[in-house]
């Protein structure tokens, strides 16, 4: 598992552009000694619980087949020929703040062209949408077209995506290393998380799956 | 030929409707039209889906084997990355519907699929390595 360190997606975040650098070499030389800062620290934790979410199954099989609950897992499946299995979160109550998702992520070998977690706004598009998009298990945010991190298969990682819809500054954390700063358009409404398996063109024959445990909603109220 | 520079992206080809460009690996596509509407007529099935914006694309095998455009598990093919944008720079990602595979020199058409609100249409849609103006 390899996860690359942020890279700025819009030249004009010049004041990120100076900072987000040396935040990152600080948290690298760092790591040796001990583990990335949470980037929860201070974040109001959102309680939540069955009814926070529904699972969208639009695919012809039963629920049971391509959602189902393990001993605090969620596991969501998508095979090919299929549009989407996800959990569909509730709009933020409060949009004029950072929003963050956060679950540790288990992805199967062969999960390939399917996007696995949405910041997404019915109105506005979608501020993060990462997809795991080849067989190498290798991950990418929105347009970009360098990964954010490769190699992810048959390995629990730690995934944090925000988005702050008065900025339009999103970022995405794995294992708690920043590996993304991006900026969407400000604004918008009814803003939502969605995880699961969303199918971007599955190959014939393959499938996506994937695994969430410790999911956990935060807002920055500072 | 104009370059339009994404945010986040190195500089892009753009291309207006109706031009080829040659995109790896081996194929030659072009982009005819785009139809949008609702997604209960033109993408049926899925009922949390507002509108959808059906982009449909001529291709061409120039490569030296048979392949489906919409990609096989070695190799993704140039629907790997697609992405619409409305005139506000809102992001819409897509996704290809299956093709069969395409004998070297053969030909054929695909549809691009792409999630939008109500009413909206695409201005730009991003197909791999290439930017392709719909309007303006």
């Amino acid at each position: 598992m390899r996860i690359r360190p942020t890279r700025l997606a819009l030249v004009a975040l010049v004041t990120a552009a100076v900072a987000v650098p040396l935040a990152l070499t600080v948290s690298s030389a760092s790591a040796v000694t001990r583990p990335p800062a949470d980037p929860t620290a201070g974040w109001t934790s959102i309680p939540w619980n069955a009814n926070s979410y529904s699972v969208q199954n639009w695919t012809h099989a039963p629920m049971s087949q391509r959602f189902t609950i393990t001993n605090g897992v969620y596991n969501i499946n998508v095979h090919s020929g299929e549009k989407r299995v996800e959990m569909r979160w509730d709009a933020w109550a409060n949009e004029h703040r950072e929003n963050m998702w956060e679950a540790d992520v288990l992805l199967d070998p062969g999960s390939t062209k399917t996007a696995i977690m949405q910041i997404k706004s019915n109105t506005d598009g979608e501020a993060v949408y990462i997809q795991v998009y080849d067989t190498q298990g290798d991950l990418r945010n929105d347009a970009e077209k360098s990964p954010i991190a490769t190699h992810m298969y048959g390995v629990w990682f730690n995934l944090k995506c925000a988005f702050n819809p008065v900025t339009g500054v999103s970022r995405i954390w794995i294992n708690n290393v920043l590996v993304h700063t991006g900026h969407y358009k400000r604004g918008g409404t009814h803003w939502y998380f969605k995880n699961g398996a969303y199918n971007n063109g599955l190959p014939n024959g393959a499938r996506t799956s994937v695994h969430f445990r410790n999911i956990k909603l935060w807002r920055n109220d500072h | 030929m104009a370059v339009l520079a994404l945010a986040g992206c190195a500089a892009v080809p753009t291309y207006p409707v109706g031009t080829a460009w040659d995109a790896p690996p081996g194929w030659r596509l072009s982009v005819t039209g785009m139809r949008c509407g609702p997604a209960a007529t033109l993408d049926p099935g899925d009922p949390d889906e507002q509108d959808t914006c059906l982009v449909e694309v001529a291709y061409r095998n120039i490569g030296d084997r048979a392949r489906p455009f919409s990609g096989t598990t070695d190799e993704p093919g140039p629907t790997w990355r697609l992405v619409g944008y409305d005139a506000q720079a809102g992001e819409f990602h897509g996704r290809a519907r299956p093709t069969a595979p395409t004998p070297p020199g053969g030909s054929g058409t695909a549809q691009l699929v792409f999630e939008v609100p109500s009413g909206l249409r695409l201005s730009r849609v991003l197909v791999g390595d290439a930017i392709v103006r719909l309007s303006g």
